[in-house]
C-alpha cells in the first residue's frame, strides 16, 4: 500500500510523515502495512504525542497507554515470535544498531568537555 | 573529571559518575543467546500518537525490523528519562538516577523527589512493568540497552553547535545514565 507523502500531510499535518513515507518503500513495511493504514483510519486532528501526554497527565493516565502500546499494539501489528540471532551477542546488536563503534576516543573526550563546559555556562 | 570519573557537584555535596570513555573498550557479553522480535523500530514519546479514546498509534518506522526482545520498552524508557526536558534541573536529573541507582526494577522509591522527578519516574515504572518476566536476566537486557541509548546521545552532543539550557542538561543527565548503569552492569552478569 502505498499513500504519497502529500496526502498524509494534508490529512495529518501534525505528524511527521517524512520518515513515514519511507516505510512504505520498506520492505518489513510492505509486509506490516497495517500500522500505516491503521494511521490511515485515526482521527488525526486528536491526536497527541505521548510526550505531551507525559507532560501534562497524571502518570495514572500514561500507564494505561503504555500497557495498551506494549499488550494490545505492538503484540498484534508485531506477533510475539521470537527467534535467536546466532553468533552475535547483545553488546554487538545494540553497538551495531546504534553506530556506536563509529566514534574515535578523541572525538568523544571533545563531546563530553563541551557538555561539562555547557554546564559550567548555565 | 578524570580518565576515570565524572563529577557533578552540587551545593557541598560531589557525585562521582563512571566516565563512559570506558565503554569504548568494555564488553558486556552476555551468556544466553539473543532473541530477536519484530519492532516498529524508534519507539519514542514523540512517535507514540495517542487519541482521546485511549488508543495508541505509532509512526515512524524508518528503522523497523529484527530487534532484541527488550529493545522497544528500553528505547521508550530511554526516551521518557532523557529527551522530556519539562521541568528538569541538573540537580533533578541527578536525583532521578540516585531513585533509579537505589530501587528495585519495578518499585521505585519516589517519596521526597521533586513532583516532575516523581512524575518521569512513574512513567518509566510504567515501562518496566509492562515487561514481561524481568527476571534478573532480562533486566540486565534492558539496562544494558537503556545504557547503549543513553551513551548514544552522549555521541550525539555536537560541540560546534550552540546548545540551548535544555539541550545541555539532557546531554549531561545522558551522561549521569551512563555512568549509573556502567557502575550497575560492571558486576558479573547474571
Amino acid at each position: 500500500m502505498y499513500v504519497e507523502q502529500r496526502r498524509y500531510s494534508e490529512i495529518a499535518p501534525r505528524v511527521p510523515w517524512e520518515t513515514s513515507t519511507t516505510l512504505v518503500k520498506h520492505e518489513f513495511s510492505r509486509r506490516y502495512g497495517l500500522i500505516a493504514y491503521g494511521l490511515i483510519g485515526a482521527r488525526f486532528d486528536d491526536l497527541i504525542p505521548l510526550a505531551e501526554r507525559c507532560a501534562v497527565d497524571p502518570p495514572s493516565s500514561v500507564k494505561p497507554l503504555i500497557d495498551w502500546l506494549f499488550h494490545g499494539n505492538l503484540s498484534h501489528w508485531f506477533g510475539d515470535l521470537a527467534q535467536p540471532a546466532p553468533n552475535r551477542s547483545l553488546d554487538d546488536w545494540y553497538r551495531e544498531r546504534l553506530d556506536l563503534d563509529e566514534l574515535p576516543h578523541e572525538a568523544l573526550h571533545g563531546r563530553i568537555s563541551a557538555i561539562i563546559t555547557g554546564l559550567a555556562a548555565l | 573529571m578524570t580518565s576515570r570519573t565524572i563529577e557533578f557537584r552540587f551545593g557541598d555535596h560531589t557525585y562521582a559518575y563512571p566516565h563512559p570513555i570506558q565503554l569504548l573498550t568494555q564488553s558486556f557479553d552476555t551468556q544466553d543467546m539473543v532473541s530477536l522480535m519484530r519492532s516498529p523500530g524508534a519507539l519514542s514519546a514523540e512517535t507514540i500518537l495517542t487519541d482521546r479514546g485511549g488508543n495508541v498509534w505509532l509512526t515512524d518506522f524508518l528503522e523497523a525490523g529484527m530487534a532484541p526482545d527488550v529493545w522497544n520498552y528500553a528505547d521508550l524508557e530511554a526516551s521518557l528519562l532523557l529527551d522530556l526536558t519539562e521541568g528538569t534541573n541538573l540537580h533533578l536529573c541527578h536525583e532521578i538516577e540516585d531513585v533509579l541507582a537505589r530501587g528495585d526494577f519495578t518499585r521505585l522509591d519516589i517519596n521526597g523527589v521533586d513532583p516532575a522527578g516523581r512524575k518521569l519516574l512513574s512513567n518509566v515504572a510504567s515501562v518496566r512493568s509492562a515487561l514481561s518476566k524481568p527476571d534478573s536476566v532480562r533486566q540486565y537486557e534492558y539496562n544494558l540497552a537503556v545504557m547503549f541509548l543513553a551513551f548514544k546521545r552522549v555521541c550525539e552532543f555536537d560541540p560546534s553547535r550552540k546548545h540551548s539550557p535544555a539541550e545541555v542538561i539532557c546531554a549531561a543527565h545522558a551522561l549521569m545514565t551512563t555512568g549509573r548503569l556502567l557502575k550497575l552492569l560492571r558486576l558479573p552478569s547474571p
